[in-house]
């Protein structure tokens, strides 16, 4: 599992990803944290084969009792099917995600920790003395998705938008914006059912100050590229199976 | 929890003296104990209804299949006690499943939390109190349900026992239903027809709990 560490202020935000252990027919996944202090957040922890390197990876930057927030952006198995064993070594945990996918996520084994439903509207995530925006998303893909906006070290974590599809082992940034359209493309046609919501979360995002957007596949955008992107996805039309 | 286990051995899940089974393949064993019993119950309530039909019959022979009331009598409390039981097994054979499905996620988390320390043996996270203890749950919580299992399965075992015993005595009383029924004249062979059925339906009951127990054995 490499590791990068994407913020280093009074609080750090580290991605973990790119695992050489994976197996090949697995999706490559972004996993984030976010340190501050003795609270720490694991952003989509990833599936049931990621739970061994990715427990490895957190424990480096805390203690396993710090690690107090779960955050899924949806219900998919590539971002919380570890949740059952997640659920059984976290001992002061909570989970955030769409009060949609209580029930549902609930399937992958929730003994232990808490569900903490986000409504439609979004709102904070305190992790200690830092409040991160819970950001609606929803319908990119799912009908209940949320990202996470750090306004302090301005990092946007984007779920699914943003991702591309492209062989394991590939660069963590993109470096060339208009090649990576290449592999983002049928994804967003695909993966996003509605121009609709895609218009109502091109303008929400566009108010937020990024420095970096960081997606759950694929490559991080530096700030220079998140305006290409957005007029890139703005012009884009979704819901088609290509 | 208290528990008898705690205390007395090492949950170090770590350790290679700690053994972790193969609870998929339970799961899947307890889990078709549970659809053998399940049959098993249906046939029961089908010998309930064929020996009600039986007894109804008899009485509508009238004197000359009196000697026949009682075995019908018997029958039907036979029927009555066997879906009793099998419903009872079938709770057994479904907490069985219940428990072997906590332990083959436990058993998951163990293999999970092994490869996890073995990426980076040199985190010294794993060495913490907190985690240790986490561990040490996880290895007890294996332990405890491994001993529910065995427990669940001992009385399963005996319950087993009971239904076979039951059987093997329906299939002697059908003989006498038999020698009696021919002493019925024309309805001889309604009579015997309906024995029959009883001693089939006997015979797949315990052609059920036979295969029930060849699975226990695996």
């Amino acid at each position: 599992m490499q590791t990068h560490n994407i913020y280093k202020g009074k609080h750090q935000w580290v991605v973990f990803g790119r695992d050489e252990g994976k197996p090949d027919a697995i999706i490559d996944t972004n996993q984030c944290m976010v340190i501050n202090g003795n609270r720490s957040l694991i952003i989509d922890p990833g599936g049931t084969e990621l739970f061994a390197p990715m427990l490895s990876a957190v424990l480096q930057y805390a203690d396993i009792e710090e690690i107090t927030d779960l955050f899924a952006s949806h219900q998919d198995p590539d971002i919380i099917s570890s949740l059952g064993l997640w659920d059984q070594v976290l001992p002061h945990a909570t989970l955030h995600a769409s009060w949609i996918w209580e029930g549902f996520i609930r399937h992958f084994g929730m003994g232990n920790i808490p569900y903490q439903a986000i409504p439609d509207s979004g709102g904070i995530l305190s992790l200690g003395d830092l409040d991160l925006q819970l950001v609606p998303a929803h319908f990119l893909h799912s009908s209940g998705n949320f990202h996470i906006y750090d306004p302090v070290a301005k990092i946007l974590f984007s779920g699914d938008v943003g991702a591309s599809l492209e062989q394991s082992g590939s660069p963590m940034y993109v470096e060339d914006f208009e090649k990576q359209t290449e592999f983002m493309e049928a994804f967003h046609q695909r993966w996003m059912p509605s121009n609709e919501a895609k218009l109502d979360w091109i303008n929400r995002v566009r108010t937020l100050d990024i420095e970096l957007m960081v997606p759950q596949h694929g490559r991080i955008f530096r700030r220079e590229d998140v305006p290409n992107f957005l007029d890139w996805f703005d012009e884009l039309k979704v819901g088609i199976t290509g | 929890m208290s528990t008898p286990l705690a205390g007395s051995l090492s949950f170090d899940i770590f350790s290679s003296q700690f053994v972790v089974g193969n609870c998929c393949q339970s799961t899947i064993t307890s889990s078709s104990i549970s659809a053998e019993l399940g049959k098993a119950c249906g046939k029961a309530k089908k010998l309930s209804l064929a020996a009600k039909n039986a007894r109804a019959m008899v009485l509508r022979v009238g004197d000359r299949a009196m000697g026949l009331k009682v075995v019908t009598d018997y029958f039907s409390e036979l029927a009555d006690n066997t879906i009793a039981l099998a419903d009872n097994i079938n709770n057994v054979a479904n907490n069985i499943s219940e428990v072997t499905v906590s332990r083959w996620r436990t058993e998951t988390l163990i293999e999970q939390l092994r490869k996890s320390k073995k990426l980076d043996e040199s985190n010294s996270a794993f060495d913490s109190d907190i985690l240790k203890k986490i561990c040490e749950n996880v290895g007890l919580n294996l332990k405890q349900d491994e001993a529910t299992a065995d427990q669940l399965i001992r009385d399963l075992e005996v319950e087993l026992e009971e239904i076979q015993r039951q059987m093997r005595a329906a299939d002697v009383v059908c003989v006498t239903f038999l020698l009696e029924a021919t002493k019925t004249g024309e309805f001889q062979e309604i009579l015997k027809s309906m024995a029959n059925n009883i001693k089939q339906l006997a015979d797949d009951i315990k052609a059920h709990v036979t295969r029930s127990y060849t699975l226990l054995e695996i």
